[in-house]
């Protein structure tokens, strides 16, 4: 299955229980400032992912209006989704839960450098 | 020769279930390193060229790969044809002066190659008149840089499990990825090195005989 980049960004918001359109407590900008990095993390884990220019894609508001496909293998989706998941949650809030955000930061890595889940 | 030519995307999907977590893209660039090295260490795809005339007075010629989408690598012989009789001209490891000079203007005998330029040759002594197509080099061949993802079928009828060894274990020598896998790794490596030498050894031979038996492979 093709992915895309709005894809990634309504999986996001599932994870984080942030589905009401119209009163998203996370904006789409901030969503795609933290997949942006999410990449950015692949290039410095998994360069091999970026081939062949290794250029670190970069996404703005535009690019969820338009079929714009996720830029590496589908078989990473998810842990992008996890990746920014865990960001998002990262952030000082009521709403923050610190374990839960290491549990998804690490499903990132393991997902990127090893077998694990 | 054969111009024969298999897409490595044809492959991927056999390497793929050996390297979970791999990218086609990262596949296919590991696999064409592992054939570039086979290549020039091996000499493996080695083909004759179309012979070429000589002309007068002139000693320094310039090989076409016989394809678009190869290199030459090595010059490792060339034959003059005369009178329906061909014979081996003598190689010159370093330019010397003495024999070149030695010898006036008439049918060749020696060439040397140009390290810096694989398909440049020279030829002495230069011949006194034009000749029809009467040399012929057999060199050893590359792909091209940067690789059009074609694989000689050649290559691969011999040498798929060598090449194969050698992606593998090329990717599996990678550190912190999904398909990280140090013992596998040195498996794999030690029998592309090992195919690297067969490789070199049956081409030298072209493909025909052995050092102890007539033919190859044992069991014909």
């Amino acid at each position: 299955m093709s992915w895309l980049i709005s894809d990634a960004v309504a999986s996001i918001r599932e994870q984080l229980q942030d589905t009401r359109a119209g009163s998203y407590r996370y904006s789409d900008v901030k969503l795609l400032r933290y997949l942006n990095s999410a990449f950015s993390d692949v290039r410095r884990l998994r360069p091999d992912l970026l081939l062949p220019t290794l250029d670190v894609p970069a996404f703005v508001e535009a690019d969820l209006l338009t079929p714009t496909a996720f830029p590496i293998d589908g078989m990473y989706y998810s842990a992008i989704v996890d990746y920014v998941a865990g960001t998002v949650s990262l952030e000082e809030d009521e709403f923050s839960v610190d374990g839960r955000a290491s549990t998804l930061l690490n499903r990132f890595t393991q997902k990127l450098i090893s077998r694990g889940a | 020769m054969s111009e024969a030519y298999a897409c490595i995307d044809n492959l991927i999907p056999e390497l793929a279930i050996e390297l979970p977590g791999a990218t086609p893209l990262g596949i296919a660039t590991a696999f064409g390193s592992a054939l570039r090295e086979f290549l020039s260490e091996s000499a493996a795809w080695r083909v004759e060229l179309d012979a070429f005339p000589l002309h007068e007075d002139k000693s320094v010629y310039y090989l076409d790969p016989p394809t678009p989408n190869s290199l030459i690598l090595y010059v490792h012989g060339v034959r003059y044809m005369k009178d329906g009789a061909s014979r081996e001209l003598h190689s010159l490891t370093q330019q010397d002066s003495t024999k070149v000079a030695s010898t006036s203007a008439g049918d060749p005998h020696f060439f040397h190659g140009y390290a810096d330029c694989p398909g440049r040759i020279a030829i002495y002594p230069p011949p006194a008149e034009d000749t029809e197509p009467c040399v012929i080099p057999m060199v050893s061949l590359t792909v091209t840089e940067p690789w059009d993802r074609q694989i000689p079928i050649f290559v691969l009828r011999y040498w798929r499990e060598v090449l194969f060894s050698g992606t593998v274990g090329r990717m599996m020598n990678q550190q912190d990825k999904p398909y990280s896998n140090a013992n596998t790794a040195v498996y794999h490596l030690r029998k592309f090195r090992a195919g690297i030498v067969r490789a070199r050894d049956m081409a030298g031979r072209q493909y025909t005989t052995a050092e102890h038996i007539p033919t190859f492979p044992r069991w014909a």
